[in-house]
């Protein structure tokens, strides 16, 4: 074990954590904003709409991560390009962050669009069915009597996907974006201290998912109790 | 003029036809109780009757409100939903709000009366069913005796016309389930208008002064309650009131 390997790795390979948190945190944003469309396409059982839509979750969660990022990675490109005609050929390279954050953020929209429907179904319909009969309009309804309890039922899910998210950046470094597995990689291939740099890494994915799952499990109980008592 | 009047009300869920086309029509004052075997439409009677059901076709007439069920728009549900309240078997009190909450959000967002004048009548509601003391607290700290009269006191806080209740009773335990009767009696007492979905007999022969038995999506028998329940002429009745007392 080449200690002092590992002492002046781990600085390096912090300092392209802001690239795995980046990739992890827009991913899981763009997801939410996408999964709350996809739970209320399904929910509202639209013709056409949400067959395809619920078809598409099974999709993006029976796929490895791995393999979607690669889909998008060589899909996206040509698909965009046979949309924009007058490209001429090699004109469409698209940088392999904006990729990266696609996949995750599919994938994330997958996972918690799930959750978000579980979390709704965990508020009792009766309750819904109560505020429309005092007179609330169905939206106010949601906002005022189901919303603020579903987030809570909401959040240790999220939680669970989001550090999946955080975790599964390590893959991204196949498609040429330097995080921390990446960077370990290239620290440990001039040396062969692969062992070291892994250690590195362990620590520092570790660190950051213990600390968020502390602050989400925090933000859980706060909103519990501005909800609930 | 008969205050509320339903025509040939039609339900189906899925091809399956829930409701036969039920006729009712009741006038202030009157208490009516539903009675009938489990799955006979009782539920989605009430509920389409405030439109939480959406039915297939009929027509409703409250006071000078008149709707055609095949097609209602949001607008008129809202009015008619407005003028009717509904107390459910499990309560169904909202868990993110207090006692004096459950009570307030309707007059508040439903009625647009201000937040004191709510929370004043909130207030004489939570007294009248005794429950003052209680109106910080949430649903879950509450027994199911005391969440029932809290959803009556959410219910006769609106001013409604008509109140549905859909076995309010049948979620309580036994030696609860007095105190809640005494409520609706009271209530019908001071002569609110009220249907009364229910399984106990002894309480339509003391509140209700109309009875209706319903079987397979029909009515099958509407009258007075010495008619129906004492005088029964019909063998399905008969039958079902021999087996529901059998279960007291
Ligand atoms: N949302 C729904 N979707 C499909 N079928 C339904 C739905 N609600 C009720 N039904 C069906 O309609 C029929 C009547 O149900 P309803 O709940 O009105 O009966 P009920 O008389 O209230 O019975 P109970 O005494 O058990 O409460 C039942 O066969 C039930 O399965
Ligand atoms: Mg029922």
């Amino acid at each position: 074990m080449d200690f002092n390997f590992m002492i002046n790795s781990f600085p390096k390979l912090l300092s392209v954590l802001p690239i795995t948190l980046f990739i992890s945190i827009l991913g899981a944003l763009l997801g939410l904003v996408l999964a709350v469309g996809v739970a209320i396409g399904r929910e509202k059982r639209i013709p056409v709409l949400s067959p395809i839509l619920s078809l598409l979750v099974s999709l993006f969660r029976g796929i490895p991560i791995i393999v979607q990022i690669y889909i998008v990675y060589y899909g996206l490109p040509r698909l965009l390009y046979y949309f924009v005609q007058h490209g001429k050929g090699s004109g469409l390279v698209l940088p392999s962050m904006l990729i990266g954050v696609v996949a995750f953020a599919l994938n994330a929209a997958a996972n918690l669009s799930e959750s978000i429907r579980s979390a709704y179904h965990s508020v009792d319909r009766s309750q819904y069915d109560a505020a429309i009969a005092v007179g609330l309009t169905p939206y106010e309804a949601v906002k005022r009597i189901v919303f603020p309890q579903l987030v809570p039922n909401f959040i240790p899910n999220f939680s669970n996907i989001f550090l999946d998210l955080i975790k599964d950046t390590a893959l991204v470094y196949n498609i040429g974006i330097i995080e921390v597995m990446g960077k370990a990689n290239i620290l440990a291939s001039f040396g062969f201290n692969y062992l070291e740099a892994y250690l590195d890494a362990l620590v520092i994915y570790l660190v950051v998912c213990f600390i968020f799952a502390k602050l989400l499990l925090i933000l859980e109980a706060k909103i519990k109790q501005r909800v609930f008592a | 003029m008969a205050l509320l009047q339903v025509d040939n009300l039609k339900k189906s869920f899925n091809n399956k036809t829930v409701l036969k086309g039920v006729n009712l029509q009741i006038d202030k004052g009157d208490v009516v109780a539903i009675i009938g075997p489990s799955g006979s439409g009782k539920t989605t009677f009430l509920k389409s009757i405030n439109l939480l059901e959406q039915p297939d076709s009929g027509t409703l007439k409250l006071n000078d409100d008149q709707l055609d069920f095949s097609k209602v728009t949001p607008a008129e549900k809202l009015k008619i939903r407005r003028k009717i309240a509904m107390v459910f078997q499990n309560y169904a009190l909202f868990k993110n709000k207090t006692a004096l909450e459950n009570i307030t959000e309707g007059l508040i967002y439903g009625r647009n009366v201000s937040k004191d004048q709510a929370t004043q009548r909130a207030n004489k509601e939570l007294a009248a069913v005794g429950l003052l003391d209680k109106q910080d607290f949430y649903p879950a700290q509450l027994s199911g005796g005391q969440q029932q009269r809290i959803g009556i006191a959410r219910a006769t806080a609106l001013d409604p016309e008509i109140i549905l209740f859909d076995e309010p009773t049948s979620a309580l335990d036994p030696e609860l389930v007095g105190t809640v009767v005494d409520d609706i009696d009271k209530l019908a007492r001071n002569g609110q208008t009220m249907i009364v979905v229910t399984h106990l007999i002894s309480f339509a022969r003391r509140v209700a002064n109309k009875v209706i038995f319903f079987e397979d999506g029909n009515v099958l028998a509407f009258g007075s309650p010495e008619d129906i329940l004492d005088h029964p002429k019909n063998e399905r009745i008969k039958q079902f009131l021999s087996a529901i007392s059998k279960d007291h």
